[in-house]
This record gives C-alpha cells, sequence and structure tokens, in this order.
C-alpha cells in the first residue's frame, strides 16, 4: 500500500542468521499506534519475551521514526529507540522499557528515504558490525577497523565511507557494555539515556549507517506551504524566538534554569557569572538545527583559549555542560565543555556521569569511604580526577567497574544507599537520577512523570502540561483554582505520546504554543495535511493513550508495579541551597508536599488513568477498552 | 546558475533543508532533497540550471536569513 507521509515499510533484521526482510506497514498499526514512538512499542511487543537479559541476543532494538519526519513539517525531526535498557531498574534485577528520544538532521531522515518507518535489530553477531541501511535493505558490514574509537572517530570514519549519510554511533563505553551508554546521531543528539549503547554492544554492533534516495509524499502540499509559512514567520518575527535561534536553550538560562538548577554551592550571582550568557557567548562556535526546526536549540562551541584551546565541543544544549559544571564544581567553563567533550566521544551519560562523580567525590571528602574503596582513585574536585574516572568507567576498570553496572552496584559496594543517603542527588527513581529536582521546579506534571514513569528519572513525558488548554484536553487541571497534577501528569503523558508517535520535537511546539496555537488541533491538522488521514482530536489522543498503556503493560511484564513509582526520599527533605531551605511544593497551589499527600497525587494519577489504584497498573477492562486483548 | 531575486548567505545556513525539501515537493510532487533545485553543504548554496529563473519558492521558508526573496515569490 501507497502511503502519503509515511515511507510504507518496517525493515526487520535478525544479526544472528544475518538475514532481514522487508515487511509492509499495516494500516490496522498506523490507525492503532500512529507510528514513531507509538508503533515502535508494538513492534517491540511482537518479538518481547520478558525478563531477558537486556544483554542477551533476545532483546530486540527497534527503531522508529514518525509520519511527519521529512515531509517538510515543521518541527518532524525526533527518532525513536525501543529497547529493554541494561541500566538495572531495581535492586531486584528488573529493568525498563523505554522509547529513547533523540535525533538530529540526518538519520531518521534517510532510513526513511531508504524505505523505512522502522527498524527492528534482533539477535546478536558473532563479530563487530556496522548495519547499513540503503535504498531497500539492509547490508551487514565488518566493523572490525573501527573498535575502540571515540565516538566521532567513528562518525567521520563512516561519513568518509559513506559521504552525507545518517550516523548512529556507539562508543567506547557501549562497546564494553557500561549500562550508562548511550549513543550519539550524526555526531551531536544523544539517543539512549539507560544504556542504549550497552546493548548494542551486547550485539556487537558498533554503529548504524543510513542513505537513503528515496522521496516522502505529501498529501495536501498546499495547505503545507501554507501552515509552514505561518508558523516560520512566527519563528522569524517574534524576538524571543529569534532569539532561541542564537542562544539555542540558553535563551530561557535567566528564566528558567538559573533559578531551578542552582542547588550547587555557588550563589546564583556566581552561577550567572561562570555559566551565563556572557559566558556561553565566549565560546560558542555556531548552532545547528535538526531537520525542519525554525530554531536550531543545539550550540557548538569551541574553547577560546587556555590548556584545551581549540577543542570543538558540540552540546545538545550548553545548559548541560552548565549544569554540570556547577554539580562538580568545575568554575572554569572551559573545563567543564573538556569533560562534555570526553563523555560525549566516549559515549556515556553525561548526566549520570556528574552525579556519580559527585557523590563519590563527596563521600571520598566526608570521609565516609576511602580510596582504598574507589579501588585506588583519589578523586578529587578537579577536572584530571574527573576524567580518570570517565576513562576508568569507560573501560571498566576498578571502581570503574563498579559504576558502570548502574546505581544499585556502586550503593552496595560502598554500603551506603544513594537513593537514601546522597544529599546532593536530584533523587533517584526505577535506577535512574532525574534531569530534575523537583524541589526547585515545584512538583507539577513534569516532575511528577520521573516519579510514574516506566522510565523514571526523565521528565519529558509530562513536559507538556503546563501548555494544556481546554482544546486539547477534557478537562484543564493546570490552573491555581483547579490543580490536580496527578490527572494532569496522565493526559500529558497521553498528549506526549502523540507527539512522539507523530515525530514531533516538543521544544519549539511548546514554544508555538505560547503564540496561541492549539497543540492537539496543530498536530491533527498536520497530520491530516501530511498523510491524508483525517482524526479528530478526541481520537489521536485516545491513540496515545493505546500506545501509552501498551508501553506501560511491556513493564507490567517486566514486574514493575506501583511498589517501583516511588517519590524520590530526598524530595520530602528539605534541601539547603545558599540562599535558604527549599521544600517540595505543587507548582500552582503551593502546598507543601509531604509523604501522604504525595501518594495522593500518585492515586489522582491512576484513577485519571483507570488503572488499579493499589498495584498501579492498567485494568484488564481498560486494556480491552483500548483494543489491547492482545495483551491480556 | 545565478540568482537574481534571492539574496544567499551561505554563512547563515543551519542546514534544516526546508528549502531543499520544499522546492523538490513543488516542483517534483515528492519531499526528495535529491530532487530539489538547489544543494545545500557546508557554507555553500548552489542554484541547479534546472532551476527556474523567477522561482524564490524556497527563500521563503529559510528561517535563518540564508535565503531571502529578493521581491516576492511567484512560485516559478
Amino acid at each position: 500500500m501507497d502511503y502519503y507521509g509515511y515511507a510504507g515499510s518496517v525493515l526487520d533484521l535478525d544479526l544472528t542468521s544475518g538475514e532481514s526482510e522487508v515487511i509492509p506497514l499495516e494500516s490496522d498499526w498506523i490507525n492503532n499506534f500512529i507510528g514513531g514512538a507509538g508503533l515502535s512499542f508494538r513492534l517491540f511487543s511482537k518479538y518481547h519475551k520478558p525478563k531477558v537479559d537486556p544483554l542477551s541476543e533476545e532483546n530486540p532494538i527497534v527503531l522508529g521514526v514518525g509520519p511527519l519526519l521529512g515531509s517538510g513539517a515543521p518541527f518532524g525531526s525526533k527518532l525513536f529507540a525501543v529497547t529493554k535498557f541494561a541500566l538495572p531498574a531495581s535492586e531486584d534485577g528488573k529493568h525498563y522499557i523505554t522509547s529513547a528520544i533523540g535525533g538530529f538532521r540526518r538519520f531518521g531522515y534517510m532510513m526513511k528515504r531508504a524505505g523505512f518507518d522502522h527498524f527492528i535489530i534482533r539477535g546478536k553477531s558473532s563479530k563487530p558490525v556496522y548495519l547499513h541501511i540503503k535504498d531497500g535493505g539492509v547490508e551487514v558490514k565488518d566493523a572490525s577497523p573501527l573498535m575502540g574509537l571515540d565516538v566521532y572517530e567513528t562518525t567521520e570514519r563512516l561519513l568518509s565511507l559513506h559521504p552525507g549519510s545518517g550516523v548512529i554511533a556507539n562508543g567506547p563505553a557501549g562497546e564494553n557494555l557500561v549500562r550508562i551508554a548511550l549513543t550519539i546521531v550524526d555526531g551531536v543528539g544523544t539517543l539512549g539515556r539507560g544504556g542504549l549503547g550497552a546493548v548494542l554492544g551486547s550485539k556487537n554492533v558498533k554503529a548504524i549507517v543510513a542513505e537513503g534516495t528515496g522521496g516522502i509524499r505529501v498529501a495536501h502540499k498546499k495547505e503545507l506551504f501554507k501552515r509552514a509559512k505561518e508558523i516560520i514567520s512566527l519563528f522569524t518575527s517574534q524576538d524571543i524566538l529569534k532569539s532561541a535561534q542564537d542562544l539555542g536553550a540558553h535563551v530561557f538560562w535567566d528564566m528558567l534554569y538559573l533559578k531551578n538548577m542552582s542547588s550547587g554551592i555557588w550563589t546564583r550571582e556566581r552561577f550567572n557569572e561562570l555559566y551565563g550568557v556572557k559566558t556561553f557567548l565566549k565560546s560558542k562556535k555556531h548552532s545547528s538545527t535538526c531537520i525542519s526546526c525554525p530554531i536550531g536549540c543545539k550550540t557548538h562551541h569551541q574553547i577560546p583559549d587556555g590548556t584545551w584551546e581549540g577543542i570543538e565541543v558540540k552540546t545538545t544544549h550548553f545548559i548541560n555542560t552548565a549544569n554540570m559544571g556547577q554539580k562538580l564544581e568545575l568554575e572554569d567553563h572551559r573545563e567543564a565543555l573538556k569533560l562534555t567533550d570526553a563523555c560525549n566521544r566516549a559515549g556515556v551519560c553525561m548526566y549520570t556521569f556528574s552525579e556519580m562523580a559527585d557523590y563519590l567525590t563527596r563521600l571520598l571528602n566526608e570521609g565516609k569511604i576511602t580510596k582504598e574503596d574507589l579501588h585506588g582513585l583519589d578523586l578529587q574536585r578537579n577536572l584530571e580526577s574527573y576524567l580518570e574516572f570517565l576513562d576508568k568507567l569507560t573501560k571498566r576498570e576498578g571502581i570503574g567497574a563498579v559504576a558502570a553496572d548502574g546505581w544499585f552496584a556502586l550503593s552496595e559496594h560502598l554500603e551506603y544507599d544513594a537513593r537514601v543517603h546522597y544529599k546532593n542527588t536530584r533523587g533517584i527513581v526505577k535506577g535512574t537520577d532525574c534531569i530534575f529536582d523537583a524541589r526547585f521546579n515545584r512538583l507539577d506534571s513534569a516532575m511528577l512523570s520521573e516519579v510514574v514513569s516506566p522510565k523514571g528519572g526523565f521528565q519529558a513525558w509530562g513536559t507538556i502540561g503546563g501548555r494544556l488548554t481546554a482544546e486539547d484536553v477534557p478537562v484543564v487541571y493546570n490552573t491555581s483554582e483547579n490543580e490536580n497534577i496527578g490527572r494532569l501528569t496522565a493526559q500529558a503523558e497521553n498528549v506526549m505520546m502523540v507527539l512522539n508517535s507523530l515525530g514531533v520535537c516538543y521544544v519549539p511546539l511548546n514554544t508555538l504554543s505560547m503564540f496561541g496555537y492549539p497543540l492537539m488541533k496543530t498536530l491533527a491538522e498536520m497530520y491530516y495535511i501530511v498523510t491524508g488521514i483525517e482524526v479528530g482530536v478526541d481520537e489521536l489522543r485516545l491513540r496515545g493513550e493505546r500506545a501509552f498503556n501498551l508501553y506501560k503493560m511491556l513493564n507490567v511484564r517486566e514486574g514493575f508495579d506501583r511498589s517501583d513509582d516511588r517519590v524520590p526520599s530526598v524530595w520530602l527533605e528539605p534541601k539547603e541551597a545558599v540562599w535558604g531551605t527549599v521544600v517540595l511544593k505543587t507548582l500552582y497551589t503551593k502546598k507543601v508536599v509531604d509523604e501522604q499527600l504525595m501518594e495522593s497525587i500518585i492515586d489522582e494519577y491512576y484513577r485519571e488513568r483507570g488503572w488499579d489504584i493499589e498495584k498501579g497498573i492498567p485494568t484488564p477492562e481498560k486494556l480491552r477498552s483500548l483494543q489491547l486483548d492482545f495483551l491480556l | 546558475m545565478e540568482k537574481t531575486n534571492i539574496v544567499i548567505d551561505p554563512s547563515k545556513c543551519r542546514m534544516c533543508l526546508q528549502c531543499q525539501i520544499f522546492c523538490s515537493l513543488l516542483h517534483e510532487d515528492e519531499a526528495n532533497p535529491s530532487k530539489a533545485r538547489l544543494v545545500i553543504e557546508e557554507n555553500t548554496i548552489t542554484f541547479l540550471d534546472t532551476c527556474r529563473e523567477k522561482c524564490s519558492f524556497c527563500a521563503d521558508y529559510c528561517a535563518y536569513g540564508a535565503l531571502t526573496p529578493a521581491k516576492a515569490s511567484t512560485g516559478g
């Protein structure tokens, strides 16, 4: 069947046999799960064997893109990767299944132009390989000469062999099965926090290259031209959006990050002096953008002078570098940039790395552990120490071999539970350290989704909550008169699943909603314009809910239930910040959150979802009502 | 070919490919940069001879000022 918007096929590769198959995209899949993340979960479920080792050949990886990618619809740039992740999520050895979100300019687009909306990777290669997706199929190629190369070296080598292609590169950490290893797409976009790199490494896959020459058909191109012009004009006429083109995510430095992330030892003034916009501009070389994005929030930097002069550092956002600098007390932004580059090259998640480095340094300085506990590593608050720890982590040497297995392994080794006793953490949920600390941000749908999300520690699923209006959802719960964080979070996750299934980035779309574009209506219109498939807002949201319930059920099959949806205990304790004491409060009504209130908020989340409140999982009735009977 | 109806500044290009995608969609009925009538490379923007002299459609969709219509596009 020929589609508009969709490429129309799924590529299924069995690495063990080396055989691949091209499967036509079924209209039933689209009508139920849209595409992108939603359909990736559906395809994963076909091969899902509960409780297998994530690093075994029985754990598949499904890559997916959405129907808007490459059509010219603004913001349709995202790439998704669904697998069981390598990082342990519970003391009893469970691992979450989730959808990593990333992407950049080439890979997803090239995969689609080669003819594929999804790519299923199963089994295990007996030797190191890279996968070369080309028009109509895939070749498995020898990667021996690439082994040991860092992420950028791998990317450059493959681009010299396949100019203009898209590349997902696995670093040395992924090769060594480090469970906080991620991959990097097209040398810029991170993909797979929680160990996608290790899962690829376990399959002996060093990289994936995509090269395609095909085109994407659009159902109503004149309407697309009209809509795109309106949206792009907005971005070229509004001052804040034009600033975002220059500063990337740093445009929100003052209003958002400086306030919410000031959890270190510096005052806000000092943090601003060290990592604010002036510092950002000192090293910024240029901005780069994903396909069809009118913002381009990613920035490239070059260390202007000093020991590391000239090193080019590609960041997803400089905010992350600032955050790491603050956490590790690196007063010199050039050192934080150097460490960002080292993490990227190794293919290590810089969020988790910086949390672990802070944790160990703090314990050592406070005399709670000794150098011997760290296998002789004298971890101090300086760049050299951090680079040494990163090297050991990447190579799985000494204390690095322990840290490479995640927070539970580190806590057990040190006999010091990081979740409870590490007061400087932003919180750890399901084995994943949170990106944001709700005490600073206040409890809202973004923060609650860090607790209830199957992935834990990752706020993106609930982020859109603050932007939802009566045109998007049946009831609005985000006002000072009507705040219900639990219910809002469930709705926000469903909407986010729609975005992720269409393959649309929430960053610019979130911004667009500030200028009066109703979110869901805009998405439904864009979906119709590109694919010709007419779906109302309610039906689109239902498909998001269906995909989210499937996502949850994959994790329920792994053994997850309400007992895993626990708020980080540190969130319920006061945080002594430089400027005073911070406690967890709700966003709009500013109620102080204690354990009882937190539990009632989580109750409300399950209630809105129509799940079993005590167990925190979907009921058979709910699954039947969503036509998910195959999961029963 | 030389374009007189578009002001070109390759230094501002972010390579979002929107111009190529819409050029090919307009003229070839599919979103396919390989069939676009302009080529985007690092620091270079080249218009092919197949580009229609009066068309500046691509420039209407550049969000970064790399392509700016010198006057309103006729769509070629």
